[in-house]
Formats: structure tokens, sequence, C-alpha cells
């Protein structure tokens, strides 16, 4: 594992990897989607920070929408099929401890990824979701482990 | 159960139905932020198709100067040196728009694809903006603009950020200065640096932004005033663009403006030099030797 290569996949961003990689990043509300080819050992992860594009602004993967639709679409330009394709959900803490409770976005973020990929038919594994804390995690596009570590 | 009270009975109804009618407001609530959604959507799907005509001019317009012009100088034999210079000007000219426009469009289209990535150098602030102006240096000048510095210094000013998302932040805002305001008018560039945070204030006198489109005008495609503008002029992508790199960079944007009264556009972006933690770079390989790590 340690001698891939690493890349940090910042807010708003997301990336199909090619080749073996490791992809990392650090979650609060945020949620990141590690998106693992079981047949082809490719994977990809984004990393959205809002459910829903409202119309406002660019129509960015800064929204989970936009995020895990263009990440599958990806994964598929890259010749994998959704039969093999595993998910995995991360993040999505409700960091804010105040009244934020009325409209729990981490809540919202991991719901909305719940949804979509069952609604594409890919199979979810085990992620790790909710709770207070920050997480950060790797993910080894190549075995598709992910290592998490609660900040 | 048996010993329920008729008392009881009724106020387990009245909860029942309380708890029902807020469900029901709830979904009313939805319905409502659906339709909202809804006409944004309809609303950005038209600015689309303006968007791509405005996009076409945009790129077409120049790109057909530079064509003529650069033409016509290979052409004449006999033109006089001070004649082409003259001309390649204005190639450069339009060549600075072109490039500035296929840069704003690249970028948003990075964005839209979540292939941005951010890199943080140390630079001159100072410098960055002198070079920007130096760049739009002609186009002031055809409108008779002059820029007026405040808080620049012959010194340099090095900070820490990332110097590409930041040149094309402050090219939008300047350049979009530079076309709203008045005829013979300034801009202003005020420049403070304290805190390690950086602050530029972009200031034009022309007609001022209604507050109620203060908002508005960072949605992509949309333009507040055409008319205002240069016609054919602008694609409604730097103010979104802008908006969405600070945010990138941790910084944000502020706009004062009234109707007539000019608009001043305030960045406010981190100096990254004393920030040790930034999570640009946790890539290193002890992060893999901690300890109450899982696996999924």
């Amino acid at each position: 594992m340690n001698n891939l290569q690493a890349k940090y996949i910042y807010s708003s961003a997301l990336f199909v990897a090619q080749q073996p990689i490791i992809l990392n990043t650090i979650l609060g509300s945020c949620v990141a989607v590690c998106l693992w080819d079981r047949a082809k050992n490719t994977g990809g992860m984004n990393h959205y920070m809002l459910p829903l594009w409202n119309g406002v602004g660019l129509a960015s993967p800064k929204y989970g929408n936009i995020a895990n639709d263009l990440l599958v679409k990806k994964m598929l330009n890259n010749g994998s099929k959704t039969e093999n394709l595993i998910a995995k959900f991360f993040g999505g803490a409700r960091i804010l401890d105040d009244t934020a409770r009325v409209f729990d976005i981490g809540q919202h973020n991991v719901e909305l990824a719940f949804d979509i990929y069952a609604d594409y038919g890919i199979q979810i594994a085990k992620g790790s979701t909710g709770g207070t804390r920050g997480r950060k995690i790797f993910f080894n596009t190549q075995t598709g482990e992910v290592m998490q570590k609660y900040l | 159960m048996t010993s329920l009270t008729d008392r009881q009975l009724i106020d387990e109804l009245q909860r029942r139905i309380d708890q029902r009618s807020q469900a029901y407001e709830e979904l009313e609530q939805l319905n409502r932020t659906l339709r909202q959604v809804n006409r944004k959507l309809i609303e950005a799907e038209r600015l689309k198709t303006n968007f791509l005509s405005n996009a076409r001019n945009e790129i077409i317009n120049p790109l057909t100067a530079i064509l003529s012009l650069s033409e016509s100088l290979s052409a004449n034999e006999n033109l006089p040196a001070e004649e082409i210079r003259r001309r390649a000007a204005l190639i450069y000219q339009e060549a600075v728009h072109l490039d500035f426009q296929w840069h704003n469009i690249f970028a948003s289209a990075e964005i839209e694809a979540g292939d941005v990535a951010i890199e943080f150098y140390d630079f001159d602030i100072m410098q960055a903006v002198k070079d920007i102006t130096a760049k739009f240096k002609k186009i002031a000048a055809d409108r008779n603009v002059r820029f007026v510095y405040d808080g620049f210094s012959p010194d340099k000013l090095i900070i820490r950020s990332d110097p590409q998302k930041l040149q094309l932040i402050l090219e939008n805002l300047i350049m979009n200065a530079v076309q709203y305001t008045y005829h013979g008018t300034e801009v202003n560039i005020a420049l403070t640096h304290k805190e390690e945070m950086v602050s530029i204030a972009v200031t034009d006198h022309g007609s001022g932004i209604d507050s109620a489109d203060h908002e508005r005008i960072f949605d992509r495609f949309s333009r507040i005033n055409p008319a205002v503008a240069t016609p054919g002029q602008g694609h409604g992508l730097g103010l979104p663009l802008t908006k969405y790199y600070l945010e990138l960079l941790g910084g944000e944007i502020k706009l004062h403006s009234q109707r007539d009264h000019g608009s001043t556009f305030i960045i406010r972006i981190p100096d990254r030099t004393h920030t040790t933690d930034s999570s640009g770079s946790a890539t290193h390989g002890e992060d893999f030797l901690f300890d109450q790590s899982e696996l999924f």
C-alpha cells in the first residue's frame, strides 16, 4: 500500500484512477464516495459538500447529485460495468452541534448517496458515516480497501 | 390498554392529528422548495442557451479581428513602421481578450468536471495586480479609464496562495470594472494585508447594481444589465467562477453597490505563509502508520 502514489481529493473535486493509487481526503459534514470496480481493480472518489445543486452558482461536484452522477459516469466511461461496482460512503458528520440539527447537512449528504447508488443498482458496502467527528480516509483503488482514522 | 380513559383516548387522537398536520406542513414546505428549484432550473437552462451565443461572440469576434489584422500586416509590403506597431498592438489587445475568455470558459468547465486542484506558491501579490492592469492597459485606455492604486508600494508583498486562481479572480474583477465604469472615469484598486489576510477592493464608477441583484450576479450565465456593458461582451461566467475560486482558497467576496453609485467588489483571501497544516499536503507516508485506523 505504501508503494502506491497518493492523491488528495479536494472538496468539490473528483478523480477516477487509471492506475492503482491511494486517494485520500479529509471529511467533516462532506461526504466522499469510494467507488471500486472489483473486476478491473480500479476506483474513483468524489468529495461533495452539499446534497443538491439548486441552480445557483456553477453546476459543480460541490453538490452530491452532480458529484455522484459524474463519478458513476466517469467510471462507466472508463470501461466499468455497474454490476462490478461497489460503493462505500464516508463522512457526513454533524460537525455543528447547534441548531443546525434542523437541517443536518451531513445526514442529507449521506441519504442522498444511498438513494443515488440504489437507483443505479450499484452494490453498497459498509462504510462509515454520521457521528460528530471528522474523518481522514485512504482509498486503495487496487484493493478497494478504505482505511479510516477519526480526527 | 384496558384502563384507557376517554380523556387519554382523546389526547392520543389529538396527538396523532397534530403529527399528521405537521407532516403535511413539512410536505407543503418541501413542495414549495421543489417548485422554486424547478423555476431556477428552467431559468438556468434559458441562460445556458444565451451563454452559448454569447460565448460564440466572445470567441469569434476577437479571432476575426486577429485574422484580418494579421492578414493585412503580412499582405502589405509598404506599411510604415508606426502603422505596423499600431496594428500589432490591436492584435495583442484582441489576443488578450480571447485569452481571458478562454481561461474563464476552461476554468468553469474544469470546475464543473471536478478537475480543479489547488497549488500554493509564494508570489508577489502587488506584482500580480500590476501585471494584470498592464495587460488591460490598452483596453482601459480605449475607454479613457485610469487605474488608481491604493496601498501599493515599490516593495514586494510576498504571500502564499494559488497564484493562477488568484490571477483569474483579479482579471475578472478588474476587467468587469474597466467595462462597467463610465467612460473617462477611474478604476480604484486598494490593497491591504494584515493578520494573514489579503484584501483587495476593486471599485468602478459605473451605473452600480441594484441591491436586489446582488445575489443573482453570482449565478452562472446571468448578466444583470447587458445594455449597460459594452454590447456583446461578457458571458456571465466570470463572477460565479470568481466566487467559486475564492471559496476554494478559503476566501470570500463582498459587494458594495447601489444604483448610480458604482460598485466595489472586495475579496479577502488568507495568506498561507505561516499555515503549516494544509489539507492539500495530506499525502505523507507516515499517515499510513497511524493507530486506531479502521479498514472498510
